[in-house]
């Protein structure tokens, strides 16, 4: 017998225990151990492949050599057969979104702008900025010293490019007057007053609310 | 013989077990049964397709049926009678498929465990396999041959008679471990001629 092709480097007693199940000798919670092992041991499962066949040679059964490696090939297809397909799924979902923001991306970076609307360069200089509404008790954080600071300075108020100017608006105002006394709907409509009023009014309540935003509230009148 | 039908049964209980493994999902069981029986349902299907590379498709075809038909196998017949069936039926699927005429008669499981001696006579293996298979029949034939006597009747009561352990305990007046040991090291024995062979044929392209 020649000793060198024994198997050093598989356990003896994994061996015998291998020889004892593959007759369905082997007491069955050594058995699952030994399962276990199998299904991560290549070397023990080469073993059995050869144990196998001599034990067909021993019983004369009739023999057709398949490749080596058919075992192998085999389990690989049936796992790629009937793995799910959500195991695929997450890397091509992946891949698939990443395509997809690509080619949207610029788009929707190109919707977030405001329409394109022809710039008038004359109504933007003419858009003076409104000073910023007095931020009063609304929030209980007190900023200290600095979000007072802050609060004191007026900003410019966001207007739309669209705003006509005073000027526009007092000719608006004058042509639509004259126009719905012509026709006999009634007179004057305040407009510009009530408009005024109710910002004053807006002003003078922040006012008493906050006493520091006071400054503000005469910058806006200014 | 009713001692041998026993120990037949622990085998085909170890077939089934493995079964339920594959059913619940464990493809290194598949392996195991896959490298069990590869080669004798390889003498099957080259009865009908004997071309090597051709033979060795359908081979891996009839593997693939049965694994996805295994969710339906109950264990009412064995496990190799099951697998033969379907080789069978995969290859002469295969012979209509190319519009070539299967055998007229069938041979059941039990019965193509006979044809040994017929079956060579039409051997239509590549010539390497053909020695390859001559080899490793007549290393294990050798080695059985020069082993000490209780190692040799204890494999062939095992493997020619398929007693049971207890059985051959029985008959050899020793205890179940003892024919435990001497199987096993019967085994090393055989394994360590069938080895070299293999792994020469592993590198062989």
């Amino acid at each position: 017998m020649s000793r060198e092709y024994l198997h050093d480097e598989l356990p003896v007693d994994l061996r015998e225990q291998l020889c004892a199940w593959m007759d369905g000798e082997l007491p069955a919670d050594q058995a699952a151990f030994l399962q276990r092992r199998l299904a991560h041991d290549p070397e023990l499962r080469a073993l059995w492949e050869r144990w196998q066949l001599a034990s067909a040679c021993l019983r004369r059964q009739p023999l057709r050599l398949m490749p080596a490696d058919m075992g192998e090939c085999l389990v690989v297809q049936v796992q790629e057969a009937t793995a799910p397909r959500r195991r695929h799924w997450p890397w091509a979902a992946g891949l698939a979104a990443a395509v997809l923001l690509a080619a949207l991306l610029p788009r929707m970076t190109v919707m977030e702008t405001p329409p394109a609307l022809p710039e008038s360069p004359r109504m933007a200089a003419e858009a003076t900025p409104l000073a910023a509404p007095p931020r009063g008790p609304m929030s209980p954080v007190n900023d200290g010293p600095r979000a007072t600071e802050d609060v004191l300075q007026p900003r410019p108020w966001p207007r739309s490019p669209l705003a006509p100017g005073e000027r526009e608006m007092e000719a608006y105002l004058v042509r639509h007057n004259a126009l719905v006394g012509d026709q006999g709907l009634g007179g004057f409509m305040p407009y510009v007053d009530v408009v005024v009023h109710e910002t004053d009014a807006q002003a003078e309540t922040t006012a008493d609310d906050a006493a520091e935003t006071d400054t503000a509230t005469e910058d806006e009148r200014r | 013989m009713a001692a041998g039908a026993a120990a037949r049964m622990g085998e085909e209980e170890l077939d089934l077990a493995l079964v339920k493994r594959v059913q619940a999902g464990d493809n290194a069981a598949f392996d195991l049964l896959v490298r069990k029986y590869q080669h004798r349902i390889g003498a099957v299907v080259g009865r009908f397709v004997p071309e090597p590379a051709e033979c060795q498709d359908v081979v891996q075809d009839a593997f693939i049926r049965a694994y996805r038909a295994l969710p339906n196998f109950r264990g009412e017949a064995q496990f190799y009678t099951w697998l033969y069936r379907i080789a069978v039926n995969t290859a002469k699927n295969h012979l209509v498929a190319r519009k070539r005429r299967p055998p007229a008669s069938d041979v059941s499981a039990e019965d193509a465990e006979h044809l040994d001696l017929a079956s060579r006579l039409h051997d239509h293996d590549t010539p390497e396999r053909q020695l390859l298979r001559q080899e490793i029949e007549q290393a294990v034939a050798d080695t059985v041959a020069q082993l000490p006597e209780e190692l040799r009747q204890a494999i062939t009561l095992r493997e020619v008679d398929g007693l049971s352990y207890e059985e051959i305990a029985q008959l050899m007046q020793c205890p179940i471990g003892t024919v435990r040991s001497r199987i096993f090291r019967a085994r090393e024995a055989i394994d360590a001629r069938l080895r070299p062979l293999l792994d020469n044929e592993r590198v062989r392209p």
